[in-house]
């Protein structure tokens, strides 16, 4: 029987054959594993979208809850601004004696305590910083209330140098002035300055401009406080105060004594937090550059994918590996923040084959030498089976080159003023992979990435989880920078789903990240 | 009481009613050519087990794909039938390198030879199904499949002269197989066939 009529013997008799099957038994088995498959994707798809519209409500909820407040605050700081400068341009606040005081309280006092507001400077920056400094020749403090909340570390930071020019001057007292006053009033003058710490905050300025409406209905006494006076001064300089003079403790009962002097505006006014020079919150951009190191982790399913494993883990050695970042990100005061963007990573590898591949082979050779008496040599020759070893030797380099989504959430401790400690959690979704290069495949052979035929790689990288910790320097500038180290690692399968082997990464990087906010 | 009207789907309709994701078409489908298509896998596969998932993840492929079907480029029957090849091959390909030589033990004959008298299909397809790998897809995508060496180089990563070698290996190792028969003589009858 001839090629022809073989090949045809073999078509006709299984060509098309139909192997006996249950019908019913494999479309059961279909529908379940589409199914299955149905789930599993929705799954993935649930988990990935879950994971992308989680972090983006996320972002979104805190922005969204962040900029009320902001505004809520913003409202508040620009009434309050409104104030002070209505304050300021009508004058009314800038000589506010104690002579017209006590004249409204029939009190002959002489002396003259004259808050120069003229002279006080102040200043709200964007902060809602308020830079104050108080020229107070003749002067008194400012009213503080309690609710008042000044940043002992902002005002350092705003004041490098303590400002001691509040000054508390008393000339002289008349004679219709209480024992009690005048002796508060005498202890003040001889202590002639009262360390005050410069920066206030817009509450204690709408205090001041209260003063302007107030009524004063003290009996012949004037207290410290009844003028709605606060002195912030060090512990021990309030405590001689009210030794000496029985003015009321500073700052304690002062906030309510001055709602009631400033009945026209009883409201406590919320003093926004100035943290630490940061603003309640604000976005910004960072830029992130993380060089890492990638530990390769084989899973084999079977014996097959175990040998696989043993050939790439002896073929195949790390480079490099590293991820730029580029974010926008979110951060509130409270030490929450939130950043997303895009990242391009990449992932270099080495492979080197040294392996000795051995063949059959039949050779024609000398198999019998004869010597004859006479001298002469006769040779016989024949086949020889052998065996040919060729030697393999090669040396390639792989890439691959990601394209991702990176999200993470975070909270931010602060240290001092200018530093703190960050820690984040999030992840990143591979949006597109590059790769270039080779994979042994049974122990011999190199099978490049793009092989049609036999692809080993998916076409993408999945999920990768990722968490940091570290610090994060805040520069006069704006510009914050920070370091720490980072975690990653990658849940998802590398290879593709019909091999009996898994592939993922665990990598351990550092991470420094430049930013600014807007 | 309703009466149950059993009702036979033309190919056309069935093809329709797959790309409707008809389960009842869908159904169909698979019941008219699961016997047809197990072989086709089975040509393929060492054992039943795996033949038979082959058969389950190509089906789902062919529905996912009816859309890419188009009557006039060929049968269905055949299309469906070259993607359980290649999904059988891609589930093989991992493990094996057809550029190689076979395993001399591959060579061994494990099926006990018919009387050629009494040759069956499920005795022509255990012989085949016993050839080394790299000659078994090879045969079976040539003969079977209707592909060309160039195709078969390409689908195989093999040159197209690997091909037929390994193509008129495949050929002379089954016929060597058969006629290892008690009956040798037998084939001269079936030769008649075919002459």
């Amino acid at each position: 029987m001839g090629q022809d009529k073989f090949e045809l013997f073999v078509k006709d008799k299984i060509g098309d054959y139909e192997s006996p099957v249950d019908g019913d038994a494999l479309w059961a088995s279909i529908q379940t594993a589409q199914g299955s498959n149905a789930t599993t994707a929705a799954s993935g798809l649930s988990a990935t979208s879950k994971l992308i519209i989680g972090s983006v409500l996320l972002v979104s909820m805190i922005a969204t809850g962040i900029w009320l407040l902001n505004n809520q605050k913003q409202q508040s700081d620009s009434s309050l601004s409104m104030e002070l400068t209505e304050d300021q341009d009508a004058n009314e606040l800038q000589e506010i004696t104690t002579e017209a005081f006590v004249t409204e309280d029939q009190t002959a006092l002489n002396e003259q305590i004259s808050v120069d507001q003229a002279k006080t400077e102040v200043a709200i920056n964007n902060n809602n910083n308020v830079d104050g400094n108080f020229n107070t020749s003749n002067t008194i403090p400012v009213v503080k209330p309690e609710q008042s909340r000044i940043d002992s570390k902002t005002a350092q930071a705003t004041y490098p140098g303590q400002v001691d020019s509040n000054q508390v001057q008393t000339t002289n007292t008349s004679g219709s002035e209480t024992a009690e006053n005048k002796a508060a009033v005498q202890q003040m003058a001889s202590k002639q300055i009262v360390k005050e710490e410069p920066p206030i905050n817009e509450a204690s300025s709408v205090n001041t401009s209260d003063v302007e409406n107030t009524t004063f209905n003290s009996t012949n006494t004037v207290t410290a406080s009844n003028l709605g006076i606060s002195l912030k001064s060090n512990a021990a300089t309030q405590r001689s105060l009210v030794e000496a003079s029985n003015i009321d403790p500073i700052g304690l009962n002062l906030y309510q004594q001055s709602n009631a002097l400033f009945s026209n505006n009883p409201q406590p006014v919320t003093c926004p937090d100035f943290g630490n020079n940061r603003g309640s919150g604000s976005f910004g951009f960072e830029l992130q550059a993380i060089p890492y190191y990638s530990m390769k982790q084989f899973n084999a399913l079977d014996e097959l994918g175990q040998e696989w494993q043993e050939t790439r883990q002896a073929t195949e050695s790390y480079l490099e590996s590293f991820q730029i970042n580029a974010l926008l990100r979110y951060q509130h005061s409270s030490g929450i923040y939130a950043h997303a963007g895009i990242g391009y990573g990449q992932i270099d590898e080495k492979v080197e084959l040294n392996a000795e591949d051995f063949s059959d082979i039949t050779v024609d050779t000398i198999t019998i030498i004869i010597f004859h008496p006479n001298g002469d040599i006769d040779t016989i020759t024949g086949p020889v089976m052998g065996t040919s070893e060729t030697e393999l030797n090669a040396k390639v380099y792989n890439y691959h080159r990601m394209i991702e989504l990176p999200f993470a959430v975070g909270y931010e401790f602060p240290v001092n003023n200018r530093m703190g400690i960050y820690a984040d959690l999030g992840g990143s979704l591979n949006l597109a992979v590059f790769r270039n290069g080779y994979t042994v495949v049974d122990q011999t052979e190199l099978v490049p990435f793009d092989s049609t035929s036999r692809p080993v790689y998916k076409t993408s990288t999945g999920f990768k989880i990722k968490s940091s910790v570290g610090l994060r320097y805040y520069t006069n500038s704006g510009i914050t920078l920070s370091a720490g180290p980072e975690i990653r690692y990658h849940t998802s399968n590398w290879l593709r789903d019909e091999l009996t082997l898994e592939q993922r990464y665990l990598e351990i990087g550092l991470r420094f990240a430049a930013g600014f906010t807007f | 009481m309703g009466k149950k009207i059993k009702q036979t789907l033309t190919e056309n309709q069935i093809i329709q009613g797959c790309l409707a994701n008809n389960p009842n078409a869908q159904k169909a489908l698979v019941k008219t050519y699961a016997g047809y298509l197990y072989t086709v896998s089975r040509r393929y596969m060492p054992d039943e087990e795996s033949a038979k998932d082959i058969l389950q993840e190509a089906y789902i492929k062919i529905f996912t794909y009816m859309h890419q079907f188009r009557s006039g480029q060929g049968k269905l029957k055949s299309w469906m039938s070259r993607i359980v090849a290649n999904e059988a091959l891609r589930r093989r390909k991992k493990y094996l390198d057809y550029s190689q030589a076979p395993d001399p033990e591959a060579l061994i004959i494990k099926v006990n030879p018919p009387v050629l008298g009494e040759l069956m299909e499920e005795d022509l397809l255990d012989l085949i199904r016993e050839l080394p790998e790299m000659y078994k897809a090879v045969f079976n995508l040539y003969i079977l499949e209707g592909y060309s060496h160039k195709e078969i180089a390409e689908m195989l990563g093999i040159t197209d002269s690997t091909s037929r070698s390994n193509l008129a290996r495949a050929k002379a190792i089954l016929r060597k197989r058969i006629t290892q028969s008690e009956n040798e003589t037998q084939w001269d009858k079936i030769n008649s066939n075919y002459s």
